[in-house]
């Protein structure tokens, strides 16, 4: 193994660490008491005697570091803490809204590579040419527009006006059209611009020209020497729109009344439900770290200049 | 006659035409002077008072007293508009600023000494990368409650990250660039290399970045007011008005439509700007 990626392996660490630090002291930014919102969800009304009982099961008694060590305990464990909203534990809830979510990003990412994959070569290949500028107009659009602004209009256009499509809610395949075309009109600007940058560099590449020195067929020569090379930034590209994907959810849920996540989120944030919270918070973290990781490591098997150099891991 | 020379008209024509050198930037430049002239002459050109209420007069279609019609409380939805640009342009301009203003020296001082310092600097800006903004944003602005003040504060901590984060990648390659070392050579203090010749050098970058950013925030505040978390009302902004206008997608969908192409504008100019700068000042990424 190269070293170089060990280096990356290992300064995963701090980074996962720092994570929990920040979740944690999150919570401590939270106003109010926690102890007086766990009471009054469970119906109790709060006085001295059961303040001080809750404080010392929560452990809030403790100095802050060991309550830090304490939680993070439980973390590791995947003990998540009980929701205040439900009563259920917040892995329960997860598991049960993290597949509506799932389902969500994957449809809007199959959307946004849909209108981008061939908007960006056709881009490429006609550069500074009519459609070249139609397209390059078009995702300027499509980045400029707000999430809710499109569900809004779509909302109004297919729903209210002509009823062509449901409205609300996770149900057959006619209920992923519009919140995944919301969700994917901005990443698909950037899926696009990304591949037009990729395959013009690929384009003004010797190992191109050579390529069409030799007389290769056109179709292959596109494929082959054009779009190949320029697929491997893609896949940078595409971990970071993970984490687009997964704040924009959340105002995309909030639209659609989509069962996923980022509903329970906003639910969570106005009733102060902090371990649900804390537990999105941490988990969306951890899952953009991880893809991230995975990107680099689809990376330095992909390419084997990497493997040779570690060029791409200098900056950690 | 010496000064009627066709040439050097037509030079100073190109230089109002296209001040950036490039023709995308340049229109994005002047969409956004448009806006921000609109906003400080908005007391002037606005027909209402934007927070008068009228309640005989409430969603009215657009008409010659009402160019854009009336909102559910019957103020005049164009007056509001064009009273909320200022609002809704200054907090993330603010917001800009001061992210800069940690962002880059933070980067430039990491990337420069190297060492400790850097390794932690690195540590927080992959910690902070790790949130998705608009999720961190969110929290952030739920727990402490709506407001300016708030919002600004959410924004900052959630975006100054990425530009230390690129501030530092461009200081590691310039500083071993041969002026910044022949400038070592002649005897210049570390503040004088990092400031007078590393910081220009990551300029364009952070421009192209900035435009970008200021309008993703533009995206992200009215996201936030979208969820009700943004500014409170009655002051006029653009966010705050979709989030009201959502209630009215059935009988008033205008009171949506407008705000949001407002937003759409300049948003689309700050992308004309950034990716025009892009293209003119060759920064990759």
């Amino acid at each position: 193994m190269n070293k170089a990626l060990l280096k990356r392996l290992i300064w995963t660490i701090p980074t996962l660490l720092g994570v929990t630090v920040v979740t944690f002291a999150l919570v401590q930014l939270m106003p109010g008491d926690p102890t007086d919102i766990s009471l009054r969800s469970k119906g109790i009304i709060p006085d001295a005697v059961s303040i001080a009982e809750i404080r010392r099961q929560m452990g809030l008694d403790q100095p802050l570091i060991a309550q830090y060590g304490a939680w993070l305990n439980e973390i590791f464990h995947l003990r998540l803490g009980l929701s205040f909203q439900s009563g259920l534990p917040v892995t329960k809830e997860l598991a049960l809204r993290l597949p509506a979510t799932l389902r969500l990003m994957g449809a809007s990412f199959a959307v946004a590579c849909i209108l981008a994959v061939p908007a960006g070569i056709v881009s490429a290949w006609y550069k500074q040419q009519h459609l070249d500028h139609a397209v390059r107009f078009l995702s300027i659009l499509g980045a400029s527009l707000p999430h809710f602004w499109i569900g809004a209009m779509l909302i109004y256009l297919f729903c209210i006006r002509t009823n062509l499509l449901p409205m609300m809610g996770d149900g057959g395949i006619m209920n992923y059209i519009m919140p995944s075309i919301t969700m994917a009109a901005g990443m698909a600007a950037v899926y696009a611009r990304m591949l037009r940058a990729g395959m013009l560099e690929a384009i003004a590449d010797p190992h191109y020209k050579a390529a069409r020195a030799r007389g290769i067929k056109q179709s292959r020569l596109i494929v082959q020497h054009a779009i190949r090379p320029a697929l491997l930034p893609f896949i940078t590209v595409i971990g970071n729109s993970f984490g687009y994907f997964w704040g924009s959810s959340i105002i995309v849920e909030a639209i659609f009344s989509w069962p996923g996540v980022g509903r329970l989120m906003i639910d969570a944030i106005f009733n102060r439900d902090y371990p649900v919270i804390q537990a999105i918070t941490l988990l969306t973290a951890a899952c953009v770290i991880v893809v991230n990781l995975a990107v680099d490591l689809i990376y330095y098997w992909l390419d084997p200049r990497i493997r040779a150099e570690g060029g791409r891991y200098e900056e950690l | 006659m010496r000064n009627f020379n066709i040439q050097r008209i037509r030079k100073m024509a190109g230089a109002i035409g296209n001040p950036l050198g490039n023709k995308i930037a340049s229109s994005g430049l002047y969409i956004l002077l448009m806006v921000i002239v609109v906003g400080i002459l908005a007391p002037m050109i606005a027909p209402h008072d934007p927070l008068a209420v009228n309640l005989t007069a409430k969603l009215l279609p657009p008409s010659l007293e009402y160019p854009l019609g009336t909102d559910q409380m019957g103020r005049c939805v164009f007056s509001r508009i064009i009273s909320g640009t200022m609002a809704s342009l200054v907090m993330p301009l603010t917001a800009m600023a001061l992210i800069l203003l940690i962002g880059m020296p933070l980067g430039v001082i990491a990337g420069y000494y190297g060492g400790v310092f850097d390794r932690i600097i690195m540590v927080v800006v992959n910690t902070m990368l790790s949130f998705p903004n608009l999720l961190l944003a969110i929290v952030l602005t739920g727990f402490l409650g709506p407001g300016t003040l708030h919002i600004l504060l959410a924004v900052v901590a959630v975006w100054w990250a990425k530009y230390t984060r690129i501030v530092r990648g461009m200081t590691l390659s310039l500083k071993e660039k041969p002026y910044v070392k022949a400038s070592r050579g002649c005897g210049s203090s570390d503040v004088w290399l990092m400031f007078r010749h590393i910081v220009p050098g990551t300029v364009p970058t952070v421009l192209v970045f900035s435009a970008l950013d200021v309008g993703r925030m533009i995206l992200a505040i009215s996201g936030l007011a979208f969820l009700g978390l943004g500014v409170a009302p009655p002051s006029p902004e653009w966010g705050a008005m979709l989030s009201d206008g959502r209630h009215y997608l059935q009988t008033a969908p205008r009171l949506l439509l407008s705000p949001g192409l407002a937003i759409l504008l300049v948003m689309a100019a700050c992308n004309l700007l950034g990716e025009g700068l892009r293209d003119a000042l060759d920064v990759k990424r």
